[in-house]
């Protein structure tokens, strides 16, 4: 309890409140997780990026994040198809569960804060809440993803995607650079 | 105020020795010239985990590069920042052959952080 509390703390000052609700979501179930819900965490987790990317395409006029935004929708919609046709392969039926729930509650209201924005403001809010979102992303797919995959083929997808997220957070974090200098 | 004039004539005769001096264009570059290098070799450069593997490639004029994508996404190799050659896109587990005239950086257009180096010596 005390290194949840210490967790969401640390993340809501760090990054601000879209990651706390990041933090929130992974952290619950942090504890025990099955091969089908990690396969429906890692489907949900890359669906919501490329939702993301979705409003950032019909939002923005910005070059960086247009761009940003293509490469999101690529990376994240063939991973969903790799973590379904692994599922598919391995007969795991992904299963719905509490931290796929948080996820899509916390993205919903992240949804609903960027399409209210427009032009500037909106660029920043989007890449900001990719910075959170990927840093989240990560945090969970080390700490709490792989270490409980049972599956070797889908830990190693898990740890094949990790420097994908990683790459994704440092280009994130180049354009939110870009942004602070303007 | 009259300029050095050159008669028809002499212009012929300079176009005909340059033309001798230089050779047909056709004769010296078919489309399949093989470098005069003794030995061209081929150089792989592996894309796997975002990286690319070396990320510095020396090689000699002639010599071919083969990039090959083996992550888990879409990758490119484009020579930066001109973009004067690029490889387009190489889905997971494809391949692309080239030879590189130049040294240039080069990048991958897709995950702009991705950065990689071709040096001819
Ligand atoms: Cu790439």
């Amino acid at each position: 309890m005390k290194n949840k509390t210490t967790m969401l703390t640390r993340g809501a000052l760090l990054l601000g409140v879209s990651a706390f609700l990041y933090a929130g979501a992974f952290a619950q179930e942090a504890p025990k997780l099955t091969d089908p819900e990690i396969a429906h965490i890692a489907v949900t987790a890359n669906q919501i990026d490329v939702n993301y990317a979705g409003i950032a395409k019909a939002t923005s006029k910005n070059k960086d994040v247009l761009h940003f935004a293509e490469t999101m929708e690529r990376d994240h919609g063939g991973t969903i198809k790799q973590a379904e046709a692994l599922a598919k392969k391995l007969n795991v039926t992904p299963k719905d569960n509490a931290m796929s729930k948080s996820l899509m509650e916390g993205a919903a209201k992240e949804t609903k804060a960027l399409k209210a924005l427009k032009g500037a403001a909106f660029d920043k809010a989007y890449i900001d809440n990719e910075v959170a979102y990927h840093k989240a992303v990560l945090d969970a797919i080390k700490t709490a993803l792989i270490p409980q995959t049972q599956n070797s083929e889908l830990k190693g997808l898990l740890e094949a995607v990790l420097p994908v997220v990683e790459t994704h957070l440092g280009h994130a974090e180049m354009i939110q650079k870009k942004f602070a200098a303007k | 105020m009259s300029p050095v004039t050159v008669k028809p004539l002499h212009l012929l005769a300079l176009a005909s020795l340059l033309f001798v001096a230089c050779g047909t264009p056709e004769e010296k570059a078919p489309a399949t010239t093989v470098p005069a290098k003794p030995v061209a070799k081929s150089v792989a450069v592996s894309i796997a985990q975002m990286k690319f593997q070396p990320d510095t490639v020396r090689i000699h004029p002639g010599d071919t590069i083969v990039w090959t994508n083996n992550d888990v996404v879409d990758h490119d190799a484009t020579a930066f920042p001109d973009s004067a050659w690029t490889s387009g896109t190489l889905h997971p587990g494809d391949s692309w052959r080239f030879v590189p005239q130049a040294s240039t950086p080069y990048f991958c257009s897709i995950h702009v952080v991705m950065k990689g180096a071709v040096i001819v010596e």
